[in-house]
C-alpha cells in the first residue's frame, strides 16, 4: 500500500518492520496495536479504512516472509483480526467498529440526550499497563536494535488510538463533532474480569504501596479498586526488568475474551440565573423539612425549578442564592438573585427566547413569585453570587410596634444615625443549626415613618448576613443595640420585607418584563 | 413615605416574642417547690431557663445584689462551645447549678437547670446588670441557654411541668 507521505515509524528497514510485525502478529496483536508498537504516531493514518491498513500490514508481513520462505508466519490475515488482541482486549476491536458506535448513539437517543458536539474519555483496564511493559520487553528481547532505547510512553497509548480512530466515524454516526471543549462527555469504562488477577504479583512485590491504599481515605472511594493507573504505573517504574519476566509472561499470555464496555452518558452542568420577588409570607425559600414531613406546599426553589427541570431535564437541580429570606419576610424592589445549577442536563439547546418563554411560564404559574432577567450564565459567573454574600448592602422595610407611644422625635432621632456598629450573637432561631458566635455588622441607615402611636416602620440598610428582626427586637438583649435600646422602649417587628439586594447580577435584560408587585393577598 | 398596609392591620397588642416562638415549661426545685423556673422551649428545640413567675425573687419582689455564675467548683463562665454540634459544652443534669442569685436582704437562691442538655451560654448581662432579672425576667432577664440531645429531647419535655400543672402545684404549695 502506498502510505503516501513519510510516515513516522520506529525503523525504516522494511525487511526489520517486517520481522517486528511478525513477532506482533504471533505474539496476537490487533491491526492498530502493531501500528502502534511501530511507532505509527499519525493520528490520520489511524483513521484510514481498515483494508488499508490491513494491506499495510500484509505487505509488512510479506516483505519479512519473502526472506524466510519456509516460515510458518504466512499468517493468515484474518487471524489478526479475529483473536481478541493482547494488547487491548478488544478495545480496538470490536470497540471501534461502527456497531459499537451504534449502541452509544442508541444509548444516547435512549436517555433522550440532545448535544451536537461530544467527547469521549476511556477507562481500560489497569492489566493492559502491564501488557503493553510486557510487550515492549518481549520487543526488546526480539529486536534490540530498535526497542532498546523505547520506553512504554513512546508507544501511542491505546486511548490515544482510540480517539483518534474513532473519533471522526463515531462523530458521523451520532452527528455531532468530535471537540476536546464539549460538554457532552461519552465514558467509556472497559473491564476486564482478569485485570485484578494480573495484577496480583504486584501486590506482593511492594505490599506496602497497596497497603497503603486500603487504609487510606479514599479506600471507602475507590472500594475494591486495589489497582489503579497511578499505582501501578509507579510500581512498574521500580520494579526490574529480570523481576518482571519472572513474574509476568512475556509475551503477555492470550487473552480468552475482550474486555466489556460501560457505556455513561453525561453533560456539563449548566447554569441558569435571575432574580427574584417573592410577595407572599407564607413561603419559604427552599423545601420546608421538620423531622421528615415537609411544611408548607412549595416553596420558591419548587415554583422556579419545576419549570426549569421540565425544560432541561437534568438528573437534578441545586438552587443557591444571594442570601434567604424567612418564610414570612417578602422579597420586593429588583429581586434576589440566584442561581440554578443543572446536573447532566438532557436537553441543552436553548436560545435566550426560550429562557424569556420559560421565565414567563415560570411566572404564569403562581402568584407568589415573580422572576426576571432569567438566563445562562458560565460556571465562573457563579463566584459573584457567593462573592456577593458578605459584601452586599441590602435594604429593608419593617413594619414596628411599641409597647408605649414612641415620641415622633424620636424616630427622627433614627435618621441621624449612620453606619451603626452591632453586636449580633447567633440569634435563638438558627442557633440550633449553626456555631454561637458574636457577629459586628453595620446598618448604615436607617429612617423611620410614624404610622400611629404605637406603630411605625422602619426603612434600613444594611451590610449583608444583619439579622433584622433580631436588630427590631433584641433577641433576649444578644443583639446590641437594637431599637428597644434606641428608643428607650421595648419594640418588636410585626412585618418584614426586602426591598433591595444590592448586587448587580445577572446582568439586566432589555426586553425584561416589569414586575409589578400584587397588592398583598396574604398577611 | 406611602404606607401601604391597611389599616385594619394595626392593632394594640401582639403576641410577644415569647408567645410567638416559644412555649413554656417549667420545673420546681426539687426540695424547695416555691423555686419555680420557666423554661422557654423553642420551636427549634433550643431551651432558655428563666425564673418562674412564683420564684420567691419575683413574688417577693426582691432587690438582687449579683449574680454569680461559679457555683461549687464549676465556673459556667468557662464554657466553650463550638461549632453546630456546640462542641466542648458544659453537660447538664435537672439539678446541676446554673448560677447563685444574692439578694440584697442576703437571701441566696441557686438556679437549677431543670434539664439535660448542653450549655450553650449563660447570660452574662446579668454580671452587671442583676436588675434585669426582675426587671425582665422572661427576655432579657434570661438565664441560661441550653440545647437538650435530640434523643433525650421528648422525654426531657413530657418530664418537664405544662403550664397547667405548674399552676396547680403551686396552688398547692403552702405559703
Ligand atoms: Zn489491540
Amino acid at each position: 500500500m502506498d502510505v503516501g507521505y513519510d510516515m513516522h515509524v520506529f525503523c525504516h528497514n522494511e525487511t526489520i518492520l517486517g520481522e517486528i510485525t511478525t513477532t506482533l502478529v504471533r505474539a496476537g496483536c490487533c491491526l492498530l496495536c502493531i501500528l502502534r508498537h511501530l511507532g505509527v504516531r499519525s493520528p490520520h493514518f489511524y483513521c484510514r479504512p481498515w483494508k488499508d491498513i490491513e494491506a499495510y500490514v500484509l505487505s509488512l508481513l510479506h516483505s519479512s516472509v519473502k526472506d524466510n520462505e519456509n516460515s510458518e508466519s504466512k499468517a493468515n490475515p484474518f487471524a489478526i483480526v479475529k483473536k481478541p488482541c493482547t494488547l487491548c482486549l478488544g478495545i480496538l476491536q470490536e470497540h471501534s467498529t461502527k456497531e459499537f458506535f451504534e449502541k452509544i448513539k442508541e444509548q444516547g437517543d435512549r436517555e433522550g440526550f440532545q448535544y451536537s458536539s461530544f467527547i469521549a474519555s476511556l477507562t481500560v483496564p489497569v492489566c493492559a499497563i502491564l501488557r503493553q511493559h510486557s510487550m515492549l520487553l518481549f520487543l526488546k528481547d526480539t529486536h534490540k536494535s530498535v526497542y532498546e532505547d523505547k520506553e512504554d510512553t513512546d508507544i501511542p497509548s491505546i486511548k490515544d488510538v482510540w480517539k483518534w480512530r474513532n473519533g471522526p466515524v463515531l462523530g458521523q454516526v451520532l452527528q455531532a463533532s468530535f471537540d476536546q471543549k464539549s460538554q457532552f462527555d461519552i465514558l467509556l469504562n472497559f473491564s476486564y474480569p482478569e485485570s485484578d488477577r494480573e495484577c496480583g504479583f504486584l501486590l506482593d512485590l511492594k505490599p506496602d504501596i497497596f497497603k497503603k491504599r486500603k487504609i487510606s481515605k479514599n479506600f471507602k472511594k475507590f472500594g475494591w479498586e486495589t489497582f489503579t493507573r497511578a499505582n501501578v504505573n509507579k510500581v512498574l517504574s521500580t520494579i526490574p526488568d529480570n523481576v518482571f519476566r519472572s513474574k509476568f509472561q512475556c509475551p503477555p499470555p492470550v487473552p480468552a475474551k475482550i474486555c466489556t464496555c460501560n457505556i455513561s452518558i453525561c453533560h456539563d452542568a449548566l447554569y441558569v440565573a435571575g432574580r427574584y420577588n417573592k410577595y407572599s409570607r407564607l413561603l419559604s425559600q427552599t423545601p420546608w423539612v421538620v423531622d421528615g414531613g415537609r411544611k408548607g406546599e412549595t416553596s420558591v426553589e419548587e415554583l422556579i425549578c419545576a419549570p426549569i427541570d421540565q425544560l432541561f431535564k437534568p438528573d437534578e437541580h441545586r438552587f443557591s442564592s444571594s442570601g434567604r429570606e424567612d418564610v414570612d419576610v417578602r422579597m420586593l424592589g429588583s429581586g434576589r438573585p440566584f442561581i440554578v445549577e443543572l446536573i447532566n442536563p438532557h436537553k441543552v439547546k436553548f436560545s435566550q427566547q426560550d429562557l424569556t418563554n420559560l421565565q414567563r411560564k415560570i411566572n404564569d404559574s403562581t402568584e407568589d413569585i415573580k422572576v426576571r432577567d432569567l438566563q445562562m450564565v458560565n460556571k465562573e459567573d457563579t463566584m459573584v453570587l457567593k462573592e456577593g454574600e458578605t459584601e452586599k448592602i441590602k435594604s429593608y422595610l419593617a413594619v414596628c410596634w411599641t409597647e408605649n407611644p414612641v415620641p415622633v422625635e424620636k424616630l427622627e432621632q433614627l435618621s441621624q444615625i449612620q453606619d451603626l456598629k452591632i453586636q449580633q450573637n447567633t440569634p435563638i432561631r438558627v442557633l440550633h443549626r449553626r456555631p454561637l458566635a458574636t457577629r459586628e455588622r453595620v446598618i448604615h441607615t436607617m429612617s423611620a415613618t410614624r404610622i400611629d402611636d404605637h406603630h411605625f416602620q422602619l426603612r434600613l440598610s444594611t451590610q449583608a448576613g444583619t439579622y433584622i428582626k433580631e436588630f427590631v427586637h433584641g433577641d433576649f438583649g444578644r443583639t446590641v443595640p437594637n431599637m428597644t435600646t434606641l428608643l428607650d422602649m421595648d419594640c418588636d417587628i410585626l412585618e418584614l420585607d426586602v426591598e433591595s439586594i444590592e448586587l448587580d447580577w445577572p446582568k439586566k435584560l432589555e426586553d425584561g418584563e416589569e414586575t409589578i408587585a400584587p397588592s398583598e393577598k396574604k398577611v | 413615605m406611602e404606607v401601604t398596609k391597611s389599616q385594619e392591620l394595626y392593632q394594640n397588642k401582639y403576641p410577644s416574642v415569647v408567645d410567638r416562638y416559644f412555649r413554656k415549661k417549667y420545673y420546681l426545685h426539687e426540695n424547695r417547690q416555691k423555686e419555680a423556673f420557666c423554661i422557654l422551649v423553642h420551636s427549634n428545640r433550643i431551651c432558655i431557663v428563666t425564673l418562674g413567675e412564683t420564684h420567691p425573687i419575683l413574688s417577693q419582689n426582691k432587690t438582687i445584689q449579683s449574680v454569680c455564675f461559679t457555683v461549687g467548683d464549676v465556673n459556667r463562665l468557662d464554657n466553650k462551645v463550638s461549632g453546630k454540634a456546640k462542641r466542648g459544652a458544659q453537660t447538664l443534669t435537672a439539678s446541676s447549678p446554673l448560677c447563685e442569685i444574692t439578694c440584697d436582704d442576703g437571701e441566696k437562691f441557686i438556679v437549677p437547670a431543670g434539664m439535660k442538655g448542653q450549655l450553650v451560654e449563660v447570660n452574662t448581662q446579668l454580671l452587671n446588670n442583676p436588675r434585669l432579672l426582675t426587671l425582665k425576667p422572661q427576655t432579657n432577664g434570661y438565664i441560661a441557654i441550653i440545647l437538650p440531645k435530640l434523643k433525650e429531647f421528648e422525654s426531657e419535655m413530657e418530664r418537664l411541668l405544662t403550664c397547667e400543672q405548674y399552676l396547680s402545684a403551686v396552688e398547692m404549695t403552702p405559703t
